[in-house]
């Protein structure tokens, strides 16, 4: 059977004479990839490795907040991609779909460990402003904002850190986050928006110290 | 709770910090190591679909064979009458049968033997 081969950053990837022409049009993104690994082309999946690994790899390690767990967490997640690979029907976007996985896999890992976490009263949730906190972390350098906000996601429990590090770190919208976390869309916005108020507290909390 | 709205995001403070955490390192090993498994796992699977081909096509061909040996007994499809086995001559088979087997384990070994050889 005639072949024709397609290089590939780190790899040659085969494509058979067989595929319509847009499928041809659509190289180098998600679908195509799933589309050549179903056909039994499982180098592909280097492609999709590449794209998302790093990615993954923060949020686990984000949310595990252990290097060691967060690559082993990694790899599973990978391993359970390719598994299911079948059952991605392209209902929601394939990093969508990562994502919840990893999400899963993520929290499932930490409510094993049974951490303990910072518990925030109503009250004090409801005394703080954005204003306030921009102010303090004007005050801060770069360096030292970014210090304050890692100790500040911390102390967050692991599926609130998870759902605000989707959203702002990883740029997924309320509807996404809705289909990793299987929320609703309101759940996911009164959610972050606690979440957010939580952050501030702590943030202003440092100052404090 | 607007500025939770993707289309609406407004820049806050916490999106410019979130911005700038930095992403974490994989290891170097990690990409081989995963594409390793992932070959193994695919490897398991070709083997799983061929083991279950082999199994379906086993039980289609008994299936088959029972709806014919069915088809035998009730149906009487065909007319057959067996034969009875002339006793005397059944040495005469057993020689014949014997010398076939014998021509055909020499066959196999001097083939055997000759590739061997090449």
């Amino acid at each position: 059977m005639k072949k024709y081969f397609l290089f590939l950053p780190q790899q040659v990837v085969t494509i058979s004479p067989g595929l319509r022409p847009l499928d041809r049009m659509e190289l180098y993104t998600d679908t195509y990839y799933i589309q050549r690994i179903q056909a039994g082309d499982t180098a592909c999946f280097a492609c999709l490795l590449d794209k998302y690994s790093s990615p993954v790899h923060t949020l686990i390690f984000r949310v595990v907040r252990s290097r060691e767990d967060a690559e082993e967490l990694t790899q599973d997640v990978f391993m359970k991609v390719f598994k299911s690979l079948s059952s991605f029907k392209g209902d929601c976007g394939f990093s969508t779909w990562v994502y919840r996985i990893a999400y899963n896999t993520a929290i499932s890992s930490v409510r094993k460990k049974k951490y303990e976490f910072l518990a925030i009263e109503e009250t004090t949730l409801t005394n703080i402003s954005e204003e306030e906190v921009c102010e303090m972390l004007g005050r801060t350098d770069t360096s030292g904002q970014i210090q304050r906000l890692d100790t500040a996601l911390e102390l967050l429990p692991p599926d609130e850190r998870a759902l605000i590090l989707l959203f702002y770190m990883k740029e997924k919208t309320v509807e996404e986050l809705a289909a990793i976390t299987g929320l609703t869309a309101s759940n996911v916005k009164v959610k972050l928006h606690r979440i957010r108020k939580k952050l501030f507290v702590l943030l202003k909390g440092m100052e404090n110290e | 709770m607007n500025n939770m709205d993707k289309d609406q995001r407004q820049p806050d403070i916490l999106e410019n910090l979130f911005k700038q955490l930095p992403e974490e390192e994989l290891p170097a090993s990690f990409r081989a190591n995963v594409m390793r498994q992932i070959m193994q796992e695919a490897v398991k699977v070709k083997k799983k679909n061929e083991r279950y081909g082999l199994i379906a096509a086993i039980i289609a061909s008994l299936a088959m064979l029972a709806l014919a040996a069915l088809s035998f007994i009730y149906m009487g499809i065909p007319k057959l009458s067996i034969p009875k086995i002339d006793v005397t001559a059944f040495s005469f088979y057993l020689y014949i049968g014997g010398l076939t087997l014998i021509l055909l384990f020499a066959d196999y070994k001097l083939r055997k033997l000759f590739h061997k050889e090449e």
